[in-house]
């Protein structure tokens, strides 16, 4: 049932302790939210989780084997995806480009069948363009399929960016603040695609600073706070445990949905 | 589409250009331009689809050129073998090469490549009893087809221009793949790249290697269309020229590539009659301040190259 | 045994000579850089504009010293104009592009020496005259031992400039955290058009220390640029201790490798060693704190 188990994760920047023994244990299937104020080492986190920082000590085990140290492209072909904070959609590509390059991994063919243009690597393509429109189709944004991803307005271009990681058909998708700068309707649409992908199958960790959505579509949460765990346990649960009141007095943001 | 018919446009103009041309010498200018074309478009696959910049093309050229000429001329092989070897073992170096360097950040290809061009030179130069050093290498034999002997220009002008049309359709149908798009996605953001799988550091050095394919190729056509090489030609100064062509042309499309090759040769040309005249020096290197200024300009204004220019001047008149 | 020995003893002297000067040069590099984040492609040539720049005005009546004076000026006030002309309107775009256009710089100015200068290689007098030193059977000439105390002085003067002046320390600053600098009033733009206008004289310093011993040509800037770069990149770019070993650490393998090896592959010492650099140490051996901007 444990899809992901985070062991002891230590990471120190030089003199600087960003995460100090996280330990918990990510379900299959469900959203598994992982929420703390600025600062608390949530995205250094995901980072290490998804291969992109090396974590200090500890281990991280991937369906009973240990992902340390293995790079980003090796653990997406293991079933990790990931969104990114800043959005690193591909701008110099339509949208529905952006989601084929989420294809990638799962097809085949190199310079030469490219090259030479096989009928083969006819059909590869041709399966890619279906499936990648298709993934679009099932969240509402084929109208936008040949657009340039850099000019569709931002709630768009997030939602493209989580197709586009949807079509890597991961086990684990990482969403890093998915809802940063969105609108409230926007928010809504997020939310539901979310739950939506929940619903298929597909175990998401969601680093989010926004409660409403956080609160809506997490089964489980764990509150991160200077880098240390300090709770976690149903949303409900979490909402009322006194540490993280505290935690959060601090924040602008409060605690509240 | 629209793309094809233009190209068969210029492929049957090509075709038809020697019947206008006044002179065998028009012809092997235009036949200097295949061969930096295809050198040209090699270098624009790596700077427009890997983000990387290469300072030493001109020793794949060379490379391309001494290892064809050294095992026709001196091992007895068929020419198209050698090409067939020279090809290959050139692109295979740069794959050596690239895969401890490209693991690296930044620009430290530049750097390498540069370094890589010099003594590729220096060897040309001084390993003697291999490449005949300064005094070059001589009798290297013909291509071949059948009862064809490439021995005219004319002929070779086909055989070049052939070569150059297919390297632009393999490049573009390399481009408009799946391999392609992983390209083009490392150049956008290698981070998302990876993130989807992408091993972003081997398509770098597998385009890295494409690419001094591209430049050995037009190196070999060279050596037995001149059938004498020397080490001159394959400097610093070539690889700076190649990086003109893509810069002019536009990075980042192969067929800017050819027009940018187009552009700087004839332009060399000029400049290397005309410079002689105007200063009293005739050291020929004078184009060299132009394409300076150029680099300089281009990059700055326009770094989509003359491509982005003219499709702004279309646009301007639709 | 004793003539080996003297023989080797030549070639590291000669070797640290020529390196003070790839150390020079390393410097310049470093400096942009540190403050800009660019590969100044055209170091090599503001060594070369010094030297021939010395030469022409000691040429025409001006005094040696006032000749290396000016020159060392005007090649600094050349490499503001470079930087205001071709590099600052380019802020912003890529790094590739950058580099692209200091590419593009040097060879537009050693077009420009070639076409004022021409060919010829022109001599500079040397700073002294007089017999040259002999240590325990090595040669070396009175340029020489001026390279060595030249660099050197300017090492320590440097090491003062960086760490006790304003300015200075604005540089570092600026190198460090170019965002912290910025809200301390620290005008990035001021920094980065003071940074090439220093690389510059530093590196027409080089080129006038060493004329005298090699020659001004219009061309003498693309070799002693490339070796100042490696001579920089055994310092990671971003140190000038890293440098300096690295100016004396490529010379003396160069001349060890010309007199010992082959002088035909001399040339080639330096990308060898840049080449050993890349597979063993990438970051240099003075491996720094890291310029790269994610």
């Amino acid at each position: 049932m444990s899809l992901l188990q985070v062991e002891g994760i230590t990471k120190h920047f030089g003199g600087l302790t960003a995460l100090s023994g996280i330990s918990f244990s990510v379900d299959e299937g469900k959203v598994f939210g992982l929420i703390g104020p600025n600062g608390a080492g949530k995205t250094t986190l995901l980072n290490i989780i998804s291969g992109f920082i090396p974590a200090t000590s500890g281990d991280i085990l991937l369906k009973g084997k240990s992902i340390m140290g293995c790079h980003p492209h090796v653990l997406a072909s293991r079933g990790i995806s990931r969104t990114f904070q800043n959005g690193h959609l591909f701008g110099n590509m339509t949208a529905l480009e952006n989601v084929m390059v989420g294809c990638h991994i799962r097809f085949r063919g190199e310079f030469l069948s490219a090259a030479l243009q096989t009928r083969w690597s006819h059909r590869q393509e041709r399966e890619i363009y279906r499936q990648s429109l298709e993934i679009l189709s099932s969240m509402g944004l084929h109208s936008w399929a040949q657009e340039p991803a850099d000019s569709l307005p931002f709630g768009l271009q997030r939602l493209i960016e989580i197709a586009r990681g949807v079509a890597t058909k991961p086990e684990l998708l990482l969403l890093d603040e998915p809802a940063a700068g969105l609108n409230p309707g926007e928010k809504e649409l997020l939310t539901e695609e979310i739950a939506r992908l929940r619903n298929l199958g597909i175990t998401i960790i969601l680093v989010e600073h926004d409660m409403g959505v956080v609160m809506s579509v997490c089964d489980y949460l764990v509150v991160l706070n200077y880098g240390q765990k300090i709770a976690e346990g149903t949303p409900e649960a979490v909402q009322i445990d006194p540490e993280v009141v505290t935690a959060y007095l601090g924040d602008e943001n409060g605690f509240h949905a | 589409m629209k793309i094809y018919s233009g190209w068969a446009a210029v492929a049957v103009g090509l075709a038809f250009l020697p019947v206008l041309l006044p002179s065998n010498y028009y012809l092997g200018i235009m036949i200097f331009i295949g061969l930096n074309a295809l050198a040209a478009m090699g270098l624009c696959l790596l700077m427009g689809y890997a983000g990387q910049i290469s300072l030493g093309h001109a020793a794949f050229f060379g490379l391309g050129a001494y290892t064809s000429g050294i095992l026709s001329a001196s091992y007895g092989l068929s020419p198209w073998l050698s090409m067939a070897i020279a090809v290959p073992a050139t692109a295979g170096l740069a794959f050596a090469l690239g895969v401890p360097i490209l693991r690296l950040q930044g620009y430290y290809l530049a750097v390498a490549t540069l370094g890589m061009g010099i003594i590729v030179y220096l060897v040309f130069m001084n390993w003697t009893s291999l490449t005949g050093g300064p005094s070059g290498l001589s009798s290297i034999p013909y291509l071949t087809l059948g009862p064809f002997t490439f021995n005219r220009d004319l002929k070779v002008y086909y055989l070049v221009w052939a070569m150059v049309f297919l390297a632009l359709a393999g490049g573009r149908n390399i481009v408009n793949s799946r391999v392609g798009r992983a390209l083009r996605s490392i150049h956008s953001s290698e981070i998302a790249a990876q993130a989807m799988g992408i091993n972003t550091s081997r398509y770098k050095v597998k385009v890295f290697a494409l690419s001094a394919g591209y430049a050995a190729l037009a190196g070999g056509l060279y050596a037995h269309y001149l059938t004498f090489i020397s080490p001159a030609p394959f400097g610093y100064q070539f690889s700076i020229e190649l990086l003109v062509m893509v810069v002019v042309g536009g990075i980042g499309n192969l067929s800017g590539a050819i027009l940018g090759a187009a552009v700087i040769t004839l332009l060399s040309e000029i400049l290397r009659d005309l410079m002689p005249r105007l200063f009293s020096y005739g050291a020929g290197e004078y184009e060299i301040v132009f394409f300076g200024i150029l680099l300089i300009v281009f990059m700055i204004f326009l770094p989509g190259g003359l491509v982005q220019g003219l499709e702004f001047m279309r646009r301007r008149r639709a | 045994m004793a003539l080996l020995g003297s023989q080797i003893l030549q070639y590291v002297l000669s070797g640290i000579v020529v390196g003070g000067i790839y150390a020079l040069i390393a410097i310049g590099f470093v400096v942009i850089f540190n403050v800009t984040g660019i590969i100044n492609f055209a170091q090599g040539e503001f060594v070369m504009f010094g030297s021939l720049l010395a030469v022409s005005l000691h040429t025409a009546t001006l005094s040696l010293s006032a000749a290396l004076l000016v020159a060392v000026l005007l090649t600094a006030l050349l490499g503001a104009i470079l930087e205001r002309v071709a590099i600052h309107p380019a802020k912003g775009a890529s790094i590739a592009t950058q580099i692209i256009i200091t590419i593009g710089a040097s060879i537009a100015l050693r077009g420009i020496a070639l076409m004022i200068w021409g060919t010829t290689p022109y001599p500079l007098p040397p700073f002294t005259e007089g017999p040259p030193l002999i240590l325990s059977g090595a040669v070396i000439v009175q340029q020489g031992l001026w390279v060595i105390g030249v660099t050197a002085f300017l090492l320590v003067g440097l090491h003062g400039f960086f760490h006790w002046t304003i300015l200075g320390k604005a540089l570092r600053a600026c190198a460090y955290n170019s965002v912290g600098a910025l809200l301390n009033g620290i005008s990035v733009n001021r920094m980065s058009l003071f940074s090439f206008s220093l690389s510059a004289g530093l590196s027409a310093v080089a080129g006038i220390v060493i004329s005298p011993i090699t020659y001004a040509t219009y061309d003498m800037g693309s070799m002693l640029g490339l070796k100042g770069f490696v001579a920089a990149m055994v310092g990671g770019l971003t140190s000038i201790r890293g440098a300096v070993v690295g100016g004396l650490l490529v010379g003396i393998l160069e001349s060890l490798g010309a007199g010992v090896v082959s002088s035909g592959y001399k040339d080639a010492v330096a990308f060898l060693v840049l080449l050993a650099l890349f597979f063993l140490k990438p970051e240099g051996i003075f491996a720094g704190r890291e310029k790269v901007k994610v």
